[in-house]
């Protein structure tokens, strides 16, 4: 039973745990990735460009006039800046006012863009000999009397530093996201071990324990656990519960079966001896009562087992008495047993409900009647009745009721059981099932006879 | 007659086997399921009791294959279990009727009878009513085929109400038809309940208990 269940295991806390904050991490990483990479490249861009327009203006600003030509002195130190990126490759040119080739590349590479005539340095992106490469286009303008225009300065530089630098940065974000992800899901796994600790705590406590040590838990645990550990205890209790009715179940059942088969055993011994004719003939009677009322008294005790079993177990609803009435006058048994008996049955028109299992309350009412039919005087009646606050079933018959005044014990039970009686096993039904149903037994004696009733709390009719 | 009872316990079912035997009727004694088949396979019975647990399988296992081979023999369960379910179980597996070990040997008997009369009867007579069967020899009602488990007087109810389904029946008429034999003495109230319960029982039929305020029941067949 138990293997069934640890086989039937779920993923482990710690693993979900660790496959939830895994995909988490993975999911923002990727996100983090696309992110960094893309602010890698922008940062590249930033830096790089600046690199570029810096030597562009260098060579702006060293472009002379001299004698209305323009001359174009290339410092280093415009292409020492440039070298910063060492693997990539550098083209310039300088052209003058109506667009002609001062110096440099052929490059052709400057968009149709209107001239702006501004200071803006304006960047664009070309091809370079087939490689992807950044240009950036700066001018400068002369208005002297020997010469008047626009100079345009356009330098370009392909674009493997840069993305080496993106590349650089991204790989910087990942590698802190990766080690704070390492540090997220280690710190989890430290929290859902101490979070379960409790649990394991309990498990140990039980598992540690005596199979027959049922008592309670100790219920000093975190909020979250000693709703479970409160479900326990009760699931120990009821557990606890059965044992105690089956213990007591046993040691009464021994108790009132071994004396009924004592009495038949010793009484069909007697008839074994016995040989006079008509003598064991009457020995042979009696072992026929005593083995009817050892019958009687086995269907009692299964009775009494079900009903204390459904107590416990059994679905409550919502019940006409009268309908248990009913049932018990049609069930018929009793015109088996006792032809001449007759029997009344009372009831209203209105129903009497009650909040109940049938079958227990059945069983119950049944065993008073079969009491009554036993040892009464008849005729029997049967009847059901309400009062402001309790619904009642009763039986009543013209006898004076048993000897016993009303102490339902075990006591009654087993000296009823020794005279071959089993009244009072019949009684300890009917007083387990109205315990049970929050109600109690009433015994009243007077002229009338003896009337036996089954108080419950009555249910208004509109609850229903 | 001749009857079949398929039953372990030895002296249970010697001492029934003699009672059978002084009231005439043939009993065959069978104490294991093998036992019960090999007589089966050469003897025509009229009927058989059958216990449920047996030391080599289970009764209801050898009515299933009785009633496979088109064996139609009214059969009697016995069984020592306690429970209500089990009382409809007994019907759903096939059987005609069912006891409770410790019986009386007249209950018994008296159940094999009944059992033989509803085989026996008229099928001429019954009544149909939509999806309700009535077999007033028989003592039995189907619903859409099933059997319904009906007590006496629920039975009694409903054959009043079927023969006479054109007659409104007030409550006092229902109770001179249910109690006129009898000894319980029950009022007019029990009367509404066993219109209620009947009433649960029917469902599924088409035929349903009117109520006619004031006057009282009548069969309503859709």
């Amino acid at each position: 039973m138990s293997n069934k269940a640890t086989k039937g295991q779920t993923l482990s806390l710690t693993m979900r745990l660790t496959v939830g904050l895994g995909g988490l991490l993975l999911f923002g990483g990727i996100v983090l990735t696309l992110a960094a990479f893309a602010y890698g490249r922008v940062a590249a861009r930033d830096a790089f460009d600046r690199l570029l327009v810096g030597a562009a203006n260098t060579i702006a600003s060293n472009i002379s006039i001299s004698d209305g030509q323009l001359v174009v002195d290339l410092p280093r130190s415009a292409f020492d800046l440039l070298a910063l990126a060492p693997n990539d490759r550098i083209a310039y040119e300088v052209r003058g006012v109506n667009g002609e080739l001062v110096t440099g590349y052929a490059l052709d590479v400057i968009p149709d863009r209107p001239m702006t005539f501004s200071d803006m340095p304006h960047y664009f992106d070309a091809d370079f000999f087939g490689e992807p490469a950044r240009f950036v286009r700066t001018t400068r303008t002369f208005s002297e009397r020997q010469f008047s225009g626009t100079v345009q300065v356009v330098v370009g530089q392909t674009i493997l530093a840069r993305q080496e630098l993106a590349f650089d940065i991204t790989k910087r974000a990942l590698l802190g996201l990766l080690i704070g992800g390492i540090a997220v899901l280690g710190m989890a796994l430290v929290v859902v071990r101490s979070a379960l600790r409790p649990l394991e705590k309990i498990a140990d406590t039980i598992r540690q324990r005596d199979p027959r040590d049922l008592t309670q838990i100790d219920q000093h645990a975190p909020k979250e656990i000693s709703d479970m550990v409160s479900s326990l205890n009760a699931f120990m209790q009821r557990l606890e519960q059965q044992f105690d009715v089956m213990r007591n179940l046993i040691s009464d059942t021994a108790h009132q079966l071994r004396t009924p088969v004592a009495a038949l055993r010793a009484q069909s011994d007697f008839a074994l001896r016995e040989s006079d004719e008509i003598k064991r003939a009457q020995i042979v009677s009696k072992i026929h009562s005593r083995s009817l009322s050892l019958g009687r008294l086995l269907d009692q005790m299964l009775s009494r087992a079900m009903v204390i079993h459904r107590i416990e177990s059994a679905r409550r609803e919502t019940l006409d008495l009268r309908d248990i009435a009913l049932t018990l006058i049609d069930d018929g048994d009793h015109s088996l047993i006792y032809p001449d008996h007759d029997i009344h049955l009372e009831i209203g028109p209105e129903p009497i409900l009650v909040y109940g299992d049938l079958i227990s309350l059945t069983e119950a009412a049944k065993n008073l009647l079969s009491n009554a039919l036993a040892h009464g005087v008849a005729p029997v009646t049967i009847g059901v009745e309400s009062t402001n606050s309790h619904a009642c079933i009763w039986v009543r018959d013209l006898g004076d009721g048993p000897q016993v005044e009303l102490d339902i014990g075990d006591r009654f039970v087993r000296s009823s059981v020794s005279k071959g009686k089993s009244a009072g096993l019949g009684l300890s039904i009917a007083k387990s099932v109205a315990d049970a149903f929050e109600g109690r037994l009433e015994l009243v004696r007077n002229e009338a006879g003896f009337k036996i009733s089954i108080l419950l709390p009555l249910k208004r009719g509109n609850d229903v | 007659m001749r009857i079949l009872l398929v039953e372990d316990t030895v002296d249970l079912a010697e001492a029934t086997q003699g009672q059978f035997t002084q009231n005439g009727i043939a009993c065959d004694l069978a104490f294991t399921l093998a036992d019960a088949n090999n007589f089966l396979a050469v003897q025509r019975y009229d009927a058989i009791v059958l216990d449920i647990n047996l030391p080599d399988g289970n009764g209801t296992d050898l009515l299933r294959a009785l009633r496979r081979d088109g064996n139609l023999a009214p059969v009697l369960m016995l069984t020592a279990q306690f429970s209500v379910d089990d009382k409809v179980s007994a019907f759903s597996v096939g059987a005609d009727d069912y006891l409770v070990k410790p019986f009386d040997y007249r209950e018994l008997e008296a159940r094999i009878h009944a059992m033989l009369r509803r085989n026996l009867s008229d099928k001429s007579g019954e009544i149909i009513l939509a999806g309700l069967s009535f077999n007033p020899t028989a003592s039995v009602a189907h619903i859409n085929g099933e059997r319904l488990n009906l007590t006496r007087r629920e039975f009694a109810l409903l054959s009043m109400l079927v023969r006479h389904r054109d007659q409104v029946f007030s409550k006092e008429r229902i109770l001179e038809g249910l109690y006129s034999f009898d000894d319980a003495i029950v009022g007019l109230n029990a009367i509404e309940l066993y219109v209620a319960r009947l009433r649960k029982k029917l469902i599924g039929s088409g035929v349903g208990i009117k109520t006619l305020r004031g006057l009282g029941y009548q069969l309503d067949v859709e």
